[in-house]
């Protein structure tokens, strides 16, 4: 029951970005650079640029934190021209193909130290949407699943001023098989901003 | 602390702008949305060694409306076939023979225009009662777009089996297709830009076709 407490007024926390004091609450907002793996890059290689991470989360004590993390990652590549065979089938031209990741996940950190630059490790399990997308002439196909997923990630916390901080990680999204769509992973290196309490 | 509240959903507002606004885009020229489909009947081609073709000497084109057709690329569409269907060996047949040719190809045409509008980004043009209180009314938001009308076309080139004519339901005899493509694309205004990927297109459709190159 104190559990679901937890993750009640996480929830709550993360959606208004009130916090009840120094040690307890905080939101993060950072910007991700994400490298696909896998399947991933078999379908899209180039890294993407367009991500991002919003997260909130509750500090147990000085260094456990649960946290709803939710993030949008876009992969886009423009194939260039190209013949497709199937027996006696054949289809040529250019593709233009993407995945837009959203990652819902739930999990913890642990936050070393007390104050400073503290480094932390964390993890999180939970739902990640998709949208597997290739177009070819003025026709397309969209593959749109839901994947149980996990992501262990590395990272840091520096506050340099009273409840307001740099986040920085690296995080690996991993995404099991859902439908059509085999398993999707990617690598993200996240930096951005922690704010807690006070505000 | 207020201030940083503020930051913060600035960053992220800002953040969700950059986001929609740096979307990939896909296709940006005419010629980046063609594609050429085509599919060939194999048992066909292991049974036959295809020496002579009759080629149809006019492009079908499918539509109720046959006086508004533009038969600009008719001749091209036909030498580029002609020229392709040469270079892989087949040879025209001889039409004072009672023998008939051993594939028949026909070309033919269809059109389509699609519109539709993309929302833009919604855009306020004026607040009247903003400082104005009790006025009650305001203009409606205008939410920014266009509207868009495209063209496709798609050009089928079908070769069918002569000897083996069959009857369909209604009485009609019919020739067994045994290779067919389709060339789609938007068709832009560009005379030279249409001819030029008019023949492209054909030539990709013989090029990938693989029994036509044992």
């Amino acid at each position: 029951m104190k559990k679901f407490k937890i993750i009640i007024i996480s929830v709550f926390a993360l959606i208004t970005g009130v916090s009840a004091y120094g040690q307890g609450f905080y939101t993060n907002l950072g910007y991700d650079i994400s490298f696909p793996m896998g399947n991933t890059k078999d379908f899209v290689s180039p890294a993407s640029f367009r991500g991002f991470t919003f997260s909130g989360g509750y500090f147990i004590n000085q260094n456990i934190a649960v946290e709803l993390r939710w993030s949008w990652h876009v992969f886009y590549d423009d194939i260039p021209f190209d013949v497709y065979e199937e027996g006696s089938r054949a289809i040529s031209g250019k593709q233009y193909r993407s995945i837009n990741a959203f990652p819902v996940t739930f999990g913890g950190k642990y936050v070393f130290g007390d104050s400073g630059f503290r480094p932390y490790l964390g993890f999180g399990v939970g739902p990640y949407k998709t949208r597997k997308r290739t177009e070819m002439g003025i026709y397309y196909v969209e593959h749109r699943n839901w994947h149980f997923g996990l992501t262990p990630e590395a990272g840091f916390i520096y506050n340099f001023a009273s409840g307001v901080g740099i986040m920085g990680n690296v995080r690996y999204d991993y995404m099991m098989k859902a439908g059509d769509v085999g398993s999707q992973g990617n690598i993200s290196l996240s930096l951005g901003f922690i704010f807690s309490g006070g505000y | 602390m207020k201030k940083v509240k503020f930051l913060f959903y600035g960053i992220f507002l800002l953040i969700a702008v950059i986001m929609v606004s740096c979307y990939p885009g896909g296709a940006e020229y005419y010629s980046d949305t063609d594609i050429v489909a085509t599919d060939y009947d194999s048992a066909f081609f292991a049974t036959h060694t295809v020496q002579t073709y009759y080629l149809v000497d006019t492009v079908a084109y499918l539509t109720d409306d046959q006086e508004d057709v533009d038969h600009t690329y008719d001749a091209l569409i036909l030498s580029t076939i002609r020229d392709n269907l040469n270079a892989i060996g087949y040879q025209p047949a001889d039409t004072s023979s009672a023998t008939p040719p051993d594939v028949l190809v026909t070309a033919s045409v269809t059109t389509s225009t699609s519109v539709g509008w993309v929302p833009g980004y919604p855009y306020y043009p004026y607040y009247p009662w903003w400082g104005y209180p009790g006025w009650g009314w305001y203009y409606p938001p205008y939410y920014g777009g266009y509207y868009y009308s495209f063209s496709t076309g798609t050009l089928f080139i079908t070769m069918g089996d002569p000897n083996d004519p069959q009857e369909d339901d209604d009485g009609n005899i019919q020739f067994p297709v045994v290779w067919t493509s389709a060339f789609n694309g938007m068709l832009s205004s560009s005379t030279q830009d249409m001819k030029s990927r008019i023949e492209r297109s054909i030539n990709q459709a013989f090029a990938q076709t693989k029994v036509f190159h044992k």
